[in-house]
C-alpha cells in the first residue's frame, strides 16, 4: 500500500513500473490509472534515432511536487506518482510515467490528462531529437518549424 | 549588478555555456537618496526603522542593489545576440520559481533562463 500521497522522481535509468504500482495501492481505491509517455520514432516526415532529455533538476523536482500536490487536492486522489526519465531515452522506451489512484474512475481519468498537460507546459524539462539524418534539435514548442506536434 | 544566469537546452547550446554572466544596470529609481539611505541603514543596525521616511529610503537602497527581470532580459538580448530569437519565448526562474517581468532579482539569487519546455 502506498505510504505517501504523492511520489515524484527524476531518474536516469529505465523507468521500472512494478515498484511504482505499489505506491498507488490503497484499500479505498476503486481505480488505478497509468499514463506512460514513450519516445516515438516519427515526427511528420522526420525519423528520430534517439532522444535526450535534460532538466533544471532542482526546479523540475519542485514543479513536479507542486503538480502532484495540486492534483491530489483538485481531483481528490488517494495517491499520485510522477516519474520522468532524463539523459538518453532510446526509441519506444518510457520517458514519463504518471500513476493515480482514486475512489472512482472519473478522478483518475481527469487527473492523468491534467497532470500531463500541465507537466508539458510548466516543468523545466527539455528533449533533444537526434534524427536519422544526423541532425540534432532541441524541442522548444512554438519555436521549432518542423517539430510541431512532437508529443508523447 | 552582475547576474549569473543558468542556461538550458537550446540556450545552453547557443551560448556554449552552462551559465553566463550578465551586467545589468539596475536601480532606475535610485539615486540622490542613496547616501542618506545608507545612513538610515546603518542606524537600523542599532535601532529599528521607526518612521516611514527611513523605510522608504531603505527600499531605495534595496532597489539600487537589484534589477528587474525585464532589465535582465534586455541585458541578455544586448550582451548575447545569439539568444535573441529564443528570448521572447523564454521565462525567468529565480530560486527555482517562475517570476514575472517586474520582479526584482535579489543579489545572490539563483537565476535561470527557461526556454519553452518539452518534457513528457
Amino acid at each position: 500500500m502506498g505510504s505517501q500521497k504523492s511520489y515524484v522522481e527524476l531518474v536516469d535509468t529505465p523507468i521500472c513500473m512494478e515498484p511504482l504500482r505499489r505506491k498507488i495501492e490503497n484499500p479505498d481505491a476503486g481505480a488505478h490509472g497509468w499514463f506512460v509517455g514513450v519516445t516515438r520514432r516519427t515526427t511528420g516526415q522526420r525519423v528520430t534515432e534517439t532522444l535526450h532529455y535534460e532538466a533544471h533538476n532542482a526546479m523540475a523536482r519542485r514543479e513536479l511536487n507542486k503538480l502532484a500536490e495540486r492534483a491530489v487536492q483538485e481531483f481528490s486522489l488517494l495517491h499520485v506518482v510522477i516519474v520522468h526519465r532524463l539523459g538518453e531515452v532510446p526509441i519506444a522506451e518510457a520517458s514519463v510515467a504518471v500513476g493515480c489512484s482514486s475512489r472512482h474512475r472519473p478522478e483518475t481519468f481527469a487527473a492523468l490528462e491534467w497532470i500531463m498537460n500541465t507537466l508539458k507546459k510548466e516543468v523545466p524539462i527539455w528533449k533533444r531529437e537526434l534524427y536519422c539524418d544526423g541532425k540534432t534539435e532541441w524541442v522548444h514548442p512554438g519555436l521549432n518549424s518542423e517539430s510541431q506536434g512532437v508529443d508523447s | 549588478m552582475e547576474i549569473e544566469v543558468l542556461m538550458f537546452a537550446a540556450a545552453r547550446e547557443l551560448t556554449g555555456c552552462d551559465a553566463v554572466q550578465v551586467e545589468v544596470a539596475g536601480g532606475t529609481h535610485v539615486p540622490r537618496v542613496t547616501e542618506k539611505a545608507q545612513d538610515s541603514e546603518k542606524a537600523q543596525d542599532s535601532e529599528k526603522a521607526q518612521d516611514s521616511e527611513m523605510a522608504e529610503n531603505t527600499e531605495m537602497v534595496r532597489n539600487f542593489e537589484s534589477a528587474t527581470v525585464d532589465e535582465l532580459m534586455n541585458a541578455l538580448a544586448t550582451q548575447f545576440p545569439v539568444l535573441q530569437a529564443l528570448l521572447p519565448s523564454c521565462r525567468i526562474a529565480v530560486d527555482c520559481e517562475y517570476v514575472g517581468t517586474e520582479t526584482r532579482i535579489a543579489p545572490g539569487a539563483e537565476v535561470a533562463l527557461i526556454p519553452p519546455v518539452s518534457g513528457g
